[in-house]
């Protein structure tokens, strides 16, 4: 994984709210087993309709995914994220995630910025004027900006800032437990004899 | 985002993870409090402590096949590379088992919908028994007298208890929290990170309390309460917070409720759900495979009784229900909090509060506002998932079968959520009378809820399901998924549409 901060480029904008992980990766998808590939797999039922915006060109070369309310709802399938990452999108910006989602995309890689509901508005607005209104997205400064126009409104946005801290420092969250080994040991010792443990036959 | 208000925390000492009382108000807290990794949460600079994870010790480690394999295959490479053993760190608190993806039996409609990309569906069963086999970890298969729903199998054998952590590699999770412990999802990366280290991060939620009080009328059940919470606070209504259920109504409710309960809490926007330990829960473990025993088991039971949200407890949310108001519902949307009293009418769009939303979603399901919930024709009834596939919920539609049998052109299926049940569902001659009525008898696993094993509804069809979601495609491309509880949905299969079971008698 690569942290590039900011992101630099076009959005695609989905404005339905409550897309749940089912949508954004349906279940036929998760029977595969590896990591990676799942490109043409995102959102595979809405682009049987021709006219999906995620089927223009653009939708390829755009870094931004802009969303509606409660965006990744539902199914825990981490499928959806390596969905969203391997179409293109470095980072989401929503009015709101699924908990597990956005849990699920900082482990990931991929930023879920939180944008306020009027500021989401105003954004729709600007997106709908110019859908290719080149956009700025500055994860240590937690801020959604437009490019070329310094000048005009700069959204400020939220990131959680475990997900910041691991994306700029390149972190995994397993590599960063790991780091804690020990500390994990000195807790073990400590548990209580009443608690189960499988022994493999 | 505003300031959390203060908690009041446990202090932690040595001998305190021995059974001690805890000391902070809410179960949440006593449930987290102790199973911080001290000292492990990074310095973020400008991030207030409240935002920051914790590195939370996980007692119990649930692995099913859908969610694992890349996770399993990344131990593996960390080992190649040396930047870990490879191998899991605690196999002895791992337990997995196949439900996702393996068949069951069941006939499959001429038109279901044929998975997109080629492969072997029973690919990743096959690779999870032999993942587990090479980490030492015990698999329970088809066959074994104890392979089933990982969220049913698990509480089955008594391994989920008071006091601990769970996780597994799937929302519903939650499920386990009935038993007053901490347990969720976790996507695939966090998988890995706790087959090799037995740890997650997570940052402690809020808790909103959904307090039942009053008694449920006959013919109402957990699960027409946990859709009536979803109604009433939405679908992100309990985004951010841990649920716990409590009140008169949830103390009166059996373990096999309370999970259904707990089920949904994914429905609500919440990762976790719980209830207080209680008596209820204590004579459910005794006696079962992983409970503790003879002395250990008089320390345990002093140790869990002590959990439980005080009378002095401060929520962030609370939510009050009265349970005696609660009718059966129906959801007629595809959204899980899109639900009506089974009396109650399809909404129109335009006066709803999301008119764009609510229209799509009536398109989807070929519904007209105004039409009355109980006319609507079923071609489909599912009785299953982790949600409604246990042996009480089982009984529960049984009884409204009796001697009758299903609506002609109605499709009825079964599937028991573990062979445990099943073989109980048996003995008891629940398996017969489904049978008689025309119901189709499934091995156990996740079915059509999931619907990833080819146990699918057919574009159009209306499906009346015990289970958990109904979102758009889920039960299959263009399926109509109506949510309900297992006795609506036996009343359903017998009239062939939506019925008031509670008119039945």
């Amino acid at each position: 994984m690569t942290a590039r901060n900011p992101i630099r480029g076009t959005a695609v904008s989905l404005e339905t709210p409550n897309i749940d992980t089912d949508q954004i990766m349906p279940k036929q998808f998760c029977l595969r087993m590896d990591r990676t590939g799942y490109q043409d797999a995102a959102f595979f039922e809405w682009r049987k309709l021709p006219e999906s915006v995620l089927n223009q060109a653009r939708a390829r070369t755009a870094p931004l995914l802009v969303a509606g309310a409660n965006f990744g709802c539902g199914s825990s399938r981490e499928h959806a994220v390596w969905g969203l990452l391997d179409f293109g999108f470095q980072a989401v910006v929503a009015p709101g995630y699924g908990d597990t989602f956005r849990a699920n995309s900082g482990a990931a890689g991929l930023i879920t910025a939180r944008i306020g509901a009027m500021q989401y508005l105003q954004l729709l607005d600007m997106l709908h004027a110019d859908i290719d209104t080149q956009l700025e997205l500055d994860i240590a400064g937690q801020t959604l900006s437009v490019a070329t126009r310094p000048d005009v409104t700069t959204f400020s946005v939220e990131i959680p800032a475990f997900h910041r801290y691991l994306y700029l420092g390149c972190f995994t969250e397993l590599g960063l437990a790991a780091f804690h080994e020990d500390r994990i040991r000195d807790y073990e010792v400590q548990r209580p004899a009443w608690m189960p443990r499988i022994e493999v036959a | 985002m505003s300031p959390r208000p203060a908690v009041p925390k446990a202090v932690r000492t040595p001998g305190e993870a021995k059974g001690t009382p805890v000391s902070a108000e809410r179960l949440l807290d006593q449930l987290w409090d102790r199973h911080v990794i001290p000292g492990a949460t990074p310095v973020v600079s400008g991030a207030a402590r409240y935002e920051l994870p914790d590195l939370l010790y996980v007692d119990v480690h649930l692995v099913h096949e859908s969610t694992s394999a890349q996770a399993f295959t990344g131990l593996r490479d960390g080992g190649t590379s040396g930047s870990s053993t490879g191998r899991v760190r605690r196999p002895d608190l791992s337990l997995a088992t196949a439900d996702h993806t393996v068949a069951t039996g069941i006939r499959l409609i001429p038109k279901a919908a044929v998975p997109d990309m080629a492969g072997d569906k029973t690919r990743q069963a096959l690779l999870l028994e032999h993942n587990a086999h090479d980490q030492r970890i015990e698999f329970r298969g088809r066959g074994s007298g104890r392979q089933g729903i990982v969220h049913i199998i698990a509480p089955e054998a008594g391994l989920i208890q008071p006091g601990m952590t769970a996780v597994c590699g799937d929302s519903h999770t939650s499920t386990l929290g009935a038993f007053g412990a901490l347990a969720l999802g976790v996507g695939t990366t966090a998988v890995e990170q706790v087959l090799a280290t037995q740890t997650l991060w997570l940052t402690r939620p809020k808790v909103l309390a959904a307090e039942f009080s009053g008694k449920l009328s006959p013919g109402v059940e957990a699960k027409d309460m946990v859709l009536a919470l979803i109604q009433r606070i939405g679908n992100a209504g309990a985004q951010g917070h841990a649920i716990e259920f409590c009140g008169e109504a949830v103390r009166a409710a059996s373990m096999d409720a309370r999970m259904t309960l707990c089920n949904m809490a994914p429905e609500a926007g919440a990762r976790a759900a719980m209830v207080g330990p209680d008596e209820v829960t204590f004579g459910y473990l005794q006696g079962r495979e992983f409970a503790p025993r003879g002395a250990l088991w008089d320390e345990a039971v002093d140790f869990w009784s002590s959990l439980g949200s005080s009378a002095q407890a401060v929520f962030d949310t609370h939510v009050r229900m009265d349970a005696s108001r609660i009718k059966p519902m129906v959801t007629w949307g595809t959204s899980p909090a899109m639900s009506s009293a089974i009396d109650g009418h399809v909404p129109h769009a335009e006066s709803a509060d999301n008119p764009a939303e609510t229209a799509a979603a009536l398109e989807y399901m070929g519904l007209r506002g105004g039409e009355r919930l109980r006319d609507l024709k079923v071609d489909v009834v599912f009785i299953g998932s982790c949600t409604n596939a246990r042996l009480a919920d089982l009984r529960s539609a049984a009884r409204v079968l009796g001697n009758s049998r299903i609506a002609r052109g109605v499709r009825a299926i079964v599937v028991p959520g573990s062979e445990q049940v099943a073989a109980q569902a048996e003995r008891e001659g629940l398996r017969r009378i489904f049978e008689s009525a025309g119901f189709e008898w499934g091995l156990p696993g996740c079915s059509m809820c999931v619907a990833m094993n080819g146990d699918q509804v057919a574009a159009g069809q209306r499906c009346a399901a015990t289970s958990n979601r109904n979102f758009r495609d889920r039960q299959g491309p263009g399926a109509r998924t109506h949510l309900v509880s297992p006795s609506m949905a036996a009343a359903a299969a017998l009239t062939g549409s939506f019925t008031d079971v509670r008119e039945m008698a």
